[in-house]
């Protein structure tokens, strides 16, 4: 084989929610890397959109649940089922970066309409991205940009512009949050509450047309102007690039990158322009990104986990209920915490957590025992019996602390006459090993 | 800014090994101070029985141990509104709408008072157990909500260090060494900052059910086993996955040492289900000395005014059921400190709420601490170029005070620097019990107005004719709120309302009447007493309010000079709502025939509590004892339990039109009992609940009949027939007292009598049930309660053997006052 079936793996579970093992030997036979990850970036049978057919049904206020359930579930399938995983990943990248929470904006219509955004930019132009971004409806709503006029602005938006989505903090002024503030002023929207309907609309007899100091530039700075200079601005250009570069590789590869990485990849995003599917490509790439580090420096939040647990089964949402257990695992798509979305790791590690997970896993098991899943397994030998549970849920190469454990139990099991409890547990503690838990 | 390599490092550092000693380590000999470990014996109280805490390595608490309670406000609390500068103009100058009006905070003094909604807190600030820190605040502030919640978290002497450790984390690392999962716990799914150390981390607990891992079949035994195996040595996976395995076998720990707390119903607010299980666990005794609990959506740039009460309500709820949940036996011991990343801009935005701001205050809670104020008020005309406030205590020095003074830490190593210390402690924790916490929702016990002591025996005027029931459609007599009928009523004030002629009540032949009687809006504790106009007032009470509680009760009056009655107020400006239930009529009308108690509805155990919007028919003729013909009116006791809203409840007779009227008035989380006179229409009545959600228990207690020989009522007199409080004798659990009913003004052969029973100042929650003597006690309750709360509720009992009724407590500690009202002929 021309790449090593364990990278190849490992970008499957990075770039997408994992592979089944024949994905993993068809990509490892290609020629060479680049041939894998070109095929992981081939978007070209992204499915098309199905908008939740309840989102335009006449309905009254009470079906609003209904329509934000169908619109998550909706998302969580699409996750499940898409033959262009990467695109749904980094929809979900958008998603938390950009992000806009169901608990501050609850209008399941202009969530959708958002989210839809982020997947059709997903891996286009990050200028692009962030000019929409900043008129979609629900952000105006989030971060109360729809309430901030030339009398009394209000910085919610321009603050968490400059902190949150292009900067991060310490990068800019507090004078600069004031005068990003002025210049988004009568950035609004026509809103109908009751019908969930809401469209942009500047209305400029709210907007500050008085000069204002950006970035040491005294003029009358328009909104859509302040994302522009801090792209274009030679002090704010290359801050931005490594904010949003570092921040892409904390998701896919690791957190914390070298010095070296981060160069390279910012000189290849500032030199397409913010094309954003050239830099992912120089990430999968990147000889850091197969280093054990990288692949042993990612815990799967609770929606990746979610996810390919439904992958590996072939579950709809209909029959493994997110709804149920995601809140609970301390992630649901449409609600993040706050403003600055998700944190990695060790943000889903804790007894609390884990519990969450573990009741997740013991209610599947029951569910797949009685549809019989690994029903055969007492009747085969041990080593056969654990191979089969692992292949069930695609972990292609386990380790050998793993496979020890099983066994010890395994054994132990079978000496106890419970041979019922055998396609319970042995799942069970497939789903609750670090192998799985692990990105 | 989201800085992932914090977490990161954090994660590591406390979930792997112990890493090396850094600068910042030390050893618990040096960390403590002598007086500290001078302690150490256990308390008494715990849930759990003595061999499962040997199970574990975390001690019990010691005598003079302090437990730390955190509430953390993410977002950012506007504690301009929350602890109002009320005498302050520049405030309302410049919030303009988004301001708490003088007249609407409960005050403190003259110049502050609390949000409206922070009742209970202003209860305990009159017990003087709140400390209010004006003036909070760090140099060269940063008004980004993760920056500045991460300099309050880390709390370090160095404003910019990127330490990943909280200050309560590194207090941690300083008490002990180990496995002591339980001797710092956050509610929630993550563990913040703020709890993790060096050496030492605090454990993320549930706050939604219990954990995985506490059953105990032999197969799962097996699980948890292999479980164990996983992350009992490296996992071959990185130090990530061996954190993942880890944790779940501190998962499996926790789950059995914890499982207790997760009984029974938890309370739906996430906020009120942290704090009743933060109360269990200190209350079990299981060495826990610091709990973080999480509150969000402070972050109010819009629409403040509403969302900021919802939280100040959520939070208020939630300190009432901290502390009475809280064992007396720990509460001395224990101290609550609140925090949040920042205040907000003096200045309101357009959006009807305010922006990040600086400098801020926080509040201390508990037995212990120096009630009052300490900080200053930031000079609210002097902001800075960014329109903000300058602090005037560090939150450092708060976080000096706390180590020093309750927590016996060397507070100059966990901030890796010197604070001067407020003196917000009136002294440091202590094994004594505590006195009792206030009562629902705001108010001492003890405080919840004294009635006076009758003299128990002679009756001030002589009783009613006898009168036949002639129920009436609900109709409003009074309403002070909107000048209907009479006005407010001052300290020591009355007022005289006719009845007889007014609405559905004729002018003639009514010789006594049926009210339900509500006090709003009281502005100090005390009690209303309804008595027949013309007549020496009594040395009873028809209800004992605390200051801003609602409290209503039925009242069984006879109609004195000029058909009318005359309604007293004890102390404080009370506003009063009295409705007509019925009235007692020498000619024609139906007489009582009690019963014995039979539940008609319980909509706990059916599908779904009462809606506002909707209304609850309830059958009654035919149901049970009341006969399907002939019924005028039942006689229903009613009680809320669990109303997701101030409110009240309706009762009128189905078929006509819902009238302006209340039978039972409520606050949010109340408990409230009231007994109810109504009319029947098709043999139904209908219950409506003006606004969001409560269940309804209602008994029927009897009914009103005009065939057979059901007898006339006659309204005396009140007189005291027991009062707890004046031999100190509270009823122990579960003690039946008899009362001689019949005597002086009442005949040998009354049928049934009536009664006001108050409660007060019970130590647990519970119930009372009143019964006939001679009799089995019935599976009943005349009236419920939550620990520390006084509530009344009219009675009607039938008579027993030898003219007594009985009066079973379910609670311990409680106080009864019975007053008989009236009886019914035999």
């Amino acid at each position: 084989m021309a790449v090593a079936a364990e990278d190849v793996a490992h970008l499957l579970r990075r770039a997408g929610f994992g592979g089944t093992a024949v994905q993993v030997s068809t990509l490892a036979a290609l020629a060479d890397r680049a041939a894998v990850v070109d095929a992981v970036l081939d978007t070209a049978a992204n499915p098309p959109e199905s908008r939740p057919a309840i989102l335009d049904a006449v309905g009254k206020d009470e079906d609003r649940w209904q329509r934000l359930l169908a619109v998550r579930l909706g998302w969580i399938d699409r996750m499940a089922t898409t033959p262009t995983p990467i695109v749904e990943k980094m929809t979900l990248f958008w998603h938390g970066h950009f992000t806009t929470s169901s608990d501050a904006v609850y209008r399941p219509n202009s969530l959708y309409q958002q989210l839809t955004y982020y997947r059709a930019n997903a891996l286009g132009n990050f200028r692009t991205l962030a000019q929409g971004m900043a008129l979609q409806p629900a952000m105006l709503l989030y971060l109360n940009n729809n309430e901030n006029r030339k009398k009394s602005p209000n910085q919610n938006f321009a603050r968490e512009l400059l902190e949150l989505f292009l900067l991060g903090v310490g990068n800019y002024t507090e004078g600069d949050v004031f005068a990003a503030a002025a210049a988004w002023t009568g950035h609004t929207l026509d809103e109908d509450y009751e019908t969930d309907s809401a469209t942009y609309v500047f209305r400029a007899d709210w907007h500050d047309t008085g000069n204002k100091t950006f970035l040491g530039t005294t003029r009358n700075w328009n909104g859509p102007e302040v994302i522009d200079a801090v792209l274009d601005n030679g002090t704010t250009r290359p801050i931005m690039a490594r904010y949003i570069v570092t921040k892409l590789w904390s998701f896919f590869a690791a957190p914390n990158p070298s010095t070296t990485v981060v160069d390279a990849l910012v000189a290849v995003f500032v030199a397409n322009n913010f094309e954003l599917r050239p830099l992912l490509r120089a990430m999968f790439l990147r000889n850091e990104f197969y280093d054990v580090g990288v692949k042993q420096g990612l815990v799967r939040t609770p929606v990746e986990y979610v996810v390919a647990v439904m992958r590996s089964l072939n579950m709809p949402a209909s029959e493994i209920h997110p709804e149920w257990w995601l809140e609970d695992m301390g992630q649901d798509v449409y609600n993040p915490p706050n403003v600055s979305g998700w944190r990695p790791n060790g943000y889903w590690i804790s007894a609390a957590a884990s519990s969450a997970r573990a009741s997740f896993a013991d209610w599947l098991t029951w569910k797949l025992k009685d549809a019989k899943f690994l029903e055969d397994s007492k009747t085969k030998t041990r080593p056969d019996a654990i191979a089969a549970a692992l292949a069930a849920f695609q972990i292609h190469h386990p380790s050998a602390r793993l496979v020890q454990v099983l066994d010890a139990w395994l054994a132990d099991q079978r000496t106890k006459n419970e041979d019922w409890a055998e396609n319970k547990v042995l799942p069970m503690l497939v789903l609750l090993s670090p192998d799985l838990q692990l990105a | 800014m989201l800085s992932s390599d914090h977490d990161v490092a954090a994660a590591l550092a406390a979930l792997s090994s112990p890493v090396e000693h850094s600068a910042l380590g030390w050893t618990r000999r040096k960390f403590l101070t002598a007086a500290a470990v001078a302690g150490g014996s256990a308390a008494a109280m715990s849930l759990l029985p003595d061999a499962w805490r040997e199970a574990w390595a975390a001690p019990p608490l010691g005598a003079t141990d302090g437990v730390l309670v955190i509430v953390t406000m993410h977002g950012g609390n506007d504690g301009l509104n929350t602890v109002v500068p009320v005498s302050n103009g520049t405030y309302y100058a410049k919030r303009g709408a988004i301001s708490i009006a003088p007249g609407a905070a409960l005050p403190l003094n003259g110049d502050f008072g609390l949000h409206p909604n922070l009742m209970y807190l202003k209860a305990l600030y009159d017990q003087g157990r709140v400390a209010v820190v004006n003036g909070v605040g760090y140099p060269s502030y940063d008004r980004s909500h993760f920056s500045s919640m991460d300099i309050w978290m880390r709390g370090l002497a160095d404003r910019n260090s990127t330490s990943p450790t909280g200050w309560v984390g590194r207090y941690l690392d300083g008490i002990g060494a180990g496995t002591d999962l339980l001797q710092g716990v956050s509610f929630g799914g993550s563990v913040p900052m703020l709890v993790r150390g060096q050496n030492r981390n605090g454990t993320a607990l549930s706050d939604y059910g219990k954990f995985f891992g506490s059953d105990s079949e032999p197969w799962q035994l097996r699980e948890y086993a292999a479980l164990r195996a996983m992350g009992a040595a490296s996992t071959g996976t990185g130090a990530w996955g061996d954190a993942i395995s880890k944790a779940q076998v501190q998962l499996l720990d926790v789950a059995v040492q914890t499982a207790p707390f997760y009984a029974g119903t938890l309370p739906k607010s996430d906020i009120s289900r942290q704090m009743l299980l933060a109360a269990r666990m200190i209350n079990a005794n299981l060495g826990v000395r610091v709990i973080v609990l999480n509150m969000g959506g402070f972050d109010n740039h819009a629409g403040e005014l509403n969302e900021h009460a919802q939280l100040m309500g959520a939070f208020d709820d939630a300190l009432r059921t901290f502390w009475l949940n809280l064992d007396l036996a720990f509460a001395n011991r224990v101290t609550m400190m609140t925090m949040t990343e920042f205040g907000r801009e003096l200045r309101g935005n357009d959006s009807g709420g305010t922006d990040h701001g600086t400098a801020n205050n926080l509040l201390l809670i508990g037995p212990r601490v120096a009630g009052g104020f300490h900080g200053q008020l930031p000079n609210l005309g002097a902001l800075d170029q960014y329109g903000q406030l300058t602090f005037n205590v560090d939150v450092r020095s708060v976080y000096a005070t706390v180590l020093g003074q309750w927590l016996h830490a060397d507070a100059n190593q966990v901030l890796g620097g010197g604070f001067a210390a407020l003196g917000a402690f009136a002294g440091g924790p202590t094994a004594e019990a505590a006195a009792p916490f206030p009562s629902s929702p705001s108010g001492g016990p003890s405080g919840g107005g004294n009635p006076g002591v009758g003299d128990g025996g002679t009756p001030r005027y002589p009783p009613s004719d006898p009168g036949s029931l002639m129920s009436v459609t609900p109709f409003r007599l009074v309403d002070t709120r909107i000048g209907q009928g009479a006005a407010r009523l001052g300290p020591a004030a009355s007022f005289t309302v006719k009845v007889a002629g007014v609405g559905a009540v004729p002018a003639d032949g009514v010789v006594a009447v049926a009210l339900n009687v509500t006090v709003t809006e009281p502005t100090s504790s005390g009690f209303l007493t309804v008595s027949p106009a013309g007549e020496e007032r009594p040395l009873a009470s028809n209800l004992n309010f605390t200051a801003a509680q609602t409290v209503p009760n039925m009242v069984f009056c006879k109609l004195g000079t000029g058909g009318a009655v005359n309604v007293y107020n004890s102390a404080g400006q009370s506003h009063v709502v009295i409705d007509v239930l019925g009235y007692f009529s020498t000619s024609g009308g139906s007489g009582l025939v009690p019963l014995v108690p039979q539940r008609v509805v319980d909509t706990r155990t059916a599908a779904a509590p009462l809606v506002a919007g909707t209304v609850m028919d309830l059958a009654l003729a035919g149901v049970g004892d009341v006969p399907k013909e002939g019924v005028d009116a039942v006689v229903l006791n009613v009680t809320v339990t669990e109303p997701s809203a101030a409110g009240f409840l309706t009762v009128w007779p189905s078929g006509e039109a819902k009238p302006l009227a209340s039978a039972l008035n409520f606050q949010r989380a109340q408990t409230v009992p009231n007994l109810v006179i109504a009319k029947l229409g098709g043999g139904k009545v209908s219950i409506a609940n003006n606004v969001g959600a409560t269940h309804v228990v209602a008994d029927v207690v009897g009914y009103f009949a005009t065939q057979g020989s059901p007898s006339a009522a006659v309204a005396v007199s009140p007189r005291r027939l027991l009062d707890t409080r004046t031999n100190k004798a509270a009823l122990s659990y579960g003690a039946t007292a008899s009362l001689t009913v019949t005597g002086v003004d009442v005949p040998a052969d009354a049928a049934a009598v009536v009664l006001n029973v108050t409660v007060t100042e019970p130590l647990t929650d519970g119930y009372v049930t009143v019964w006939p003597a001679g009799q089995a006690k019935p599976l009943a309750s005349n009236l419920n309660f939550v620990r520390g709360q006084t509530v009344p509720n009219l009675v009607i009992a039938k008579t027993g053997t030898a003219g007594q009724v009985m009066l079973y407590a379910h609670s311990t500690g409680a106080h009864v006052v019975v007053d008989i009202v009236g009886y019914f002929e035999g």
